[in-house]
């Protein structure tokens, strides 16, 4: 099939809700369809040949009592006949508000391993609202371990405008043990505008190897010990001392 | 406007069974020109009318497809429909029934 004929047939299709096995049906006859009209009317397009996509999609859905849709928008639905412990590799399906479960997933709600939707959960998930046990992005992250976002709340570490967390945050407004942000609040914080920490540093007066000695110092002083996750949160960050 | 587009639609089914008995089989587009050219265009199908029909045709099993490829260094893949033998039973069937409903509604409509 040319990619042009592909590509109007997709555009129909996009207005027809359906189960899987009627869309490839559908298809495959639009796709004989226009090569038949083709070879009788000469080398034109799609569209030319059959009509609208709309329009022709309107026909299905009347003559077929398919359901009908609103919007314009382009529509994907994908399931890989591979699987993993019963689970699809790869689900994605935007169409409508049925819950994506894959290994990936990617959908308006998704729940996989690594998961991508408005509403995504997964070990790692990327989302409006995403919810994740190791990595979690979006508008909104929530996570076990960490989150990037606008608002980002985890136990380990967030980054974001609003960040909370146990142990690390970053954030125009930042909450956690440790902290690096404009207004801060936590046990140890280096701060921009204001500080409601235990320990209270301005933001410039400290390289990040100044940093992370007073996080340390702080934290012992408190906690009595390092815990294992802030060593961990100071061990990246000197990472970043170069 | 009116009740045309019902009418229409309600017998679509035996229309499509007649052609394909009369002719040994027969591709969309084909249907469609042979159609509206015995109806004297009154019936002018689209794709989207034409294949739902099909589909409800097949699944009864009234009627079987198969793919050729014109000939030719491209060769074209065309879908041939042809009727089978349960549908060949139940075209003569339908047409007892059209028979039927004609006389009866016309019964009503010009007495």
């Amino acid at each position: 099939m040319i990619k042009s004929d592909e590509k109007y047939i997709n555009k129909v299709l996009s207005y027809i809700l359906c189960s899987r096995p009627l869309s490839k049906r559908i298809k495959e006859d639009l796709a004989i369809s226009i090569l038949e009209k083709r070879q009788i009317h000469g080398d034109l397009s799609a569209e030319q040949l059959l009509g609208k996509p709309l329009l022709v999609a309107k026909e299905f859905i009347d003559n077929l009592d398919l359901g009908y849709r609103q919007t314009t928008r382009n529509f994907y639905y994908y399931v890989s006949k591979r699987t993993v412990f019963g689970v699809p590799l790869v689900h994605i399906n935007n169409r409508d508000f049925k819950v994506v479960k894959g290994i990936i997933a990617i959908g308006n709600i998704s729940v996989g391993v690594i998961s991508l939707g408005g509403l995504s959960f997964g070990l790692i998930s990327f989302g409006g609202l995403s919810f994740a046990l190791l990595l979690g992005l979006g508008g909104c992250a929530i996570s076990l371990g960490v989150s990037i976002s606008a608002v980002a709340i985890s136990y380990l570490a967030s980054i974001g405008a609003v960040a909370v967390a146990k142990v690390f945050a970053v954030g125009a407004v930042a909450h956690a043990d440790m902290t690096i942000g404009a207004v801060t609040k936590g046990i140890v914080g280096f701060y921009a505008d204001s500080s409601n920490c235990d320990f209270s540093y301005l933001l410039n007066s400290f390289n990040l190897t100044e940093k992370i000695d007073k996080f340390s110092s702080a934290i012992k002083m408190v906690k009595g010990k390092i815990p294992i996750l802030h060593n961990l949160i100071l061990r990246i960050l000197s990472i970043f001392n170069f | 406007m009116g009740i045309e587009k019902q009418l229409k639609k309600g017998v679509l089914d035996i229309l499509i069974l007649t052609l394909l008995s009369k002719n040994q089989k027969l591709y969309g587009y084909e249907l469609i020109r042979m159609l509206k050219n015995t109806s004297v265009n009154y019936y002018s199908l689209k794709e989207g009318s034409l294949y739902p029909v099909l589909y409800r045709l097949e699944d009864k099993g009234l009627i079987k497809n198969e793919i050729y490829y014109t000939e030719g260094k491209r060769g074209v893949p065309r879908k041939y429909y042809s009727i089978t033998d349960f549908g060949i039973e139940m075209q003569k069937e339908y047409l007892n029934e059209w028979r039927v409903f004609k006389e009866s509604t016309e019964a009503v409509l010009y007495n």
